[in-house]
């Protein structure tokens, strides 16, 4: 049943996100093109600004409806007349949550994956971009080993699992924000932001206590490094279980469709 | 027969106005059941507790010896009175939704009743107009093989030749051991059908009686009975 939510999120969202992703590629490769034969010399200068600012907001605009899109997706088809439907399947409310989780990680890697291409695309051509490669290793590897005695890759894979759980924390908070915002019968999504912004400054005002109290400005500049990593993992961790479990709860417990 | 549903002194509150209170009733196996009252009266309240989108306040309520959860959601077919239609979706993503999530769907059966009525299964749900949506909705819900049937105002938004044919179809669909409950105000429509009336008002059962019953001590039909007991 989980497998079959996450096939039918992944395909709602793919309408959206796909051609979006692939808009933004295929204008990259347009713009690697121009850029190798050198079209853009004879391109006049306002009009090169102009494609670059369509291309700018084309990028941010696939990163910030990437980002949202299963925050929306989750109150829409959960807590919209949609809801009539998926909450009368069934599927216990763990496996909603869980399969909007995973599309919404799925979605942000993509994401991030598409960005970087198109950032290393249009700076380096694909000869640069292999000659620059080692040398980019090392310079990381230089820096995370200072730091954190740790090989590069090590450094790396610590650093992606910290990307998403970082993801999976600040989905899972909106999720709950808005299972609290449909316990009202009206201002749903009103209640959903201000119980957002509650949980925001709950969550800095207990984490900056948590800060003062171990002395982190008394400490070095590694082991603040380090302390702010592992520190980071452990209360995403922390949270998102939190989340998740509330989340649930109110889902299954809770449930108040309009 | 045998009991479907029970349920003890169910309660529900919306903030301090109870919207059901201490309803308690059994429905057996093998009928078709109105569910009838005036709008407000609970009805769908009542109809969303049995299908797990509201949690009751107080009291308890069992399907087939359970409460609503994942087990009595494969068991009930039910048909919201809006639209939950997801509108990008073709009639053939809908069904084949339907064919993935329920394993008591029968496709045969809805590609006939479709046909019947002539709805392309390539047209999509955000250029039907309503009544159409209605009937797509309707024909997913009654080609599920279920032990109970939950169909809120199904037949309010189509014409009434479609409704003829929708009534045909819930009767010859309608598996002896399954019950139909139906929540309507078209009470004359199809009080023919009917086997149990219960009437809500103001959130608590006012009757619960069988169609004869009502004929043979009241001498009158449920719908006469209907506009005596809420007359305004």
């Amino acid at each position: 049943m989980l497998g079959k939510l996450i096939a039918f999120d992944l395909k709602a969202s793919a309408r959206i996100l796909f051609p979006l992703h692939a808009a933004v590629l295929l204008c990259t490769l347009v713009g690697r093109l121009m850029l190798s034969v050198r079209i853009t010399e004879y391109i006049p200068e306002l009009m090169l600004a102009l494609i670059f600012l369509f291309y700018f907001l084309l990028l941010v605009a696939t990163v910030v409806i990437s980002s949202f899109y299963f925050i929306y997706w989750f109150y829409k088809n959960l807590f919209t007349d949609e809801g009539y439907l998926m909450h009368t399947i069934p599927a216990p409310s763990w496996m909603h949550i869980t399969s909007k989780t995973v599309g919404m990680i799925l979605w942000q890697v993509i994401d991030l994956a598409v960005v970087v291409v198109c950032i290393f695309m249009l700076l380096f051509s694909f000869r640069e971009f292999a000659e620059a490669f080692p040398q980019m290793m090392k310079y990381l590897s230089v820096f995370f080993t200072y730091y954190m005695d740790l090989e590069a890759w090590g450094a790396i894979a610590l650093s992606v699992l910290i990307f998403l759980l970082s993801i999976i924390v600040h989905g899972l908070s909106a999720f709950m924000c808005i299972a609290i915002g449909q316990l009202f019968n009206r201002h749903r999504i009103l209640a959903a932001f201000i119980a957002y912004i509650i949980l925001s400054i709950a969550v800095s005002f207990i984490s900056s206590f948590i800060m003062i109290a171990v002395g982190y400005d008394t400490m070095g500049s590694d082991t603040y490094l380090r302390f702010s990593y592992l520190s980071e993992l452990f209360s995403s961790l922390v949270l998102s279980v939190i989340y998740f479990i509330v989340t649930n709860y109110l889902i299954s417990r809770r449930l108040n469709l309009e | 027969m045998s009991e479907l549903l029970t349920c003890q002194n169910l309660c529900k509150r919306f903030d301090s106005k109870y919207a059901l209170a201490e309803v308690t009733l059994t429905l057996q196996r093998g009928q078709i059941v109105g569910l009838l009252g005036p709008n407000g009266s609970g009805k769908t309240t009542f109809i969303k507790i049995i299908n797990g989108l509201l949690v009751p306040t107080e009291g308890s309520l069992l399907i087939n010896g359970f409460t609503p959860g994942v087990e009595t959601k494969r068991q009930i077919a039910y048909l919201p009175e809006r639209t939950y239609l997801n509108s990008w979706m073709k009639v053939k993503d809908i069904l084949q939704f339907f064919a993935t999530f329920y394993d008591n769907f029968n496709m045969d059966r809805a590609m006939q009743m479709l046909s019947d009525l002539r709805i392309d299964v390539g047209e999509r749900l955000k250029t039907m107009s309503k009544g159409t949506k209605e009937k797509v909705q309707l024909i997913l819900v009654m080609s599920r093989d279920v032990d109970l049937y939950v169909l809120d105002e199904p037949i309010g938004g189509v014409d009434p030749a479609a409704r003829d044919y929708i009534l045909h179809t819930i009767l010859s669909n309608y598996n002896p051991n399954s019950t139909i409950l139906i929540s309507t105000h078209l009470i004359a429509d199809i009080e023919n059908v009917l086997d149990d009336v219960i009437f809500l008002q103001n959130g608590q059962i006012a009757l619960h009686a069988t169609v004869d019953e009502i004929r043979s001590q009241k001498g009158k039909s449920v719908d006469e009975l209907f506009r005596e007991v809420f007359r305004c």
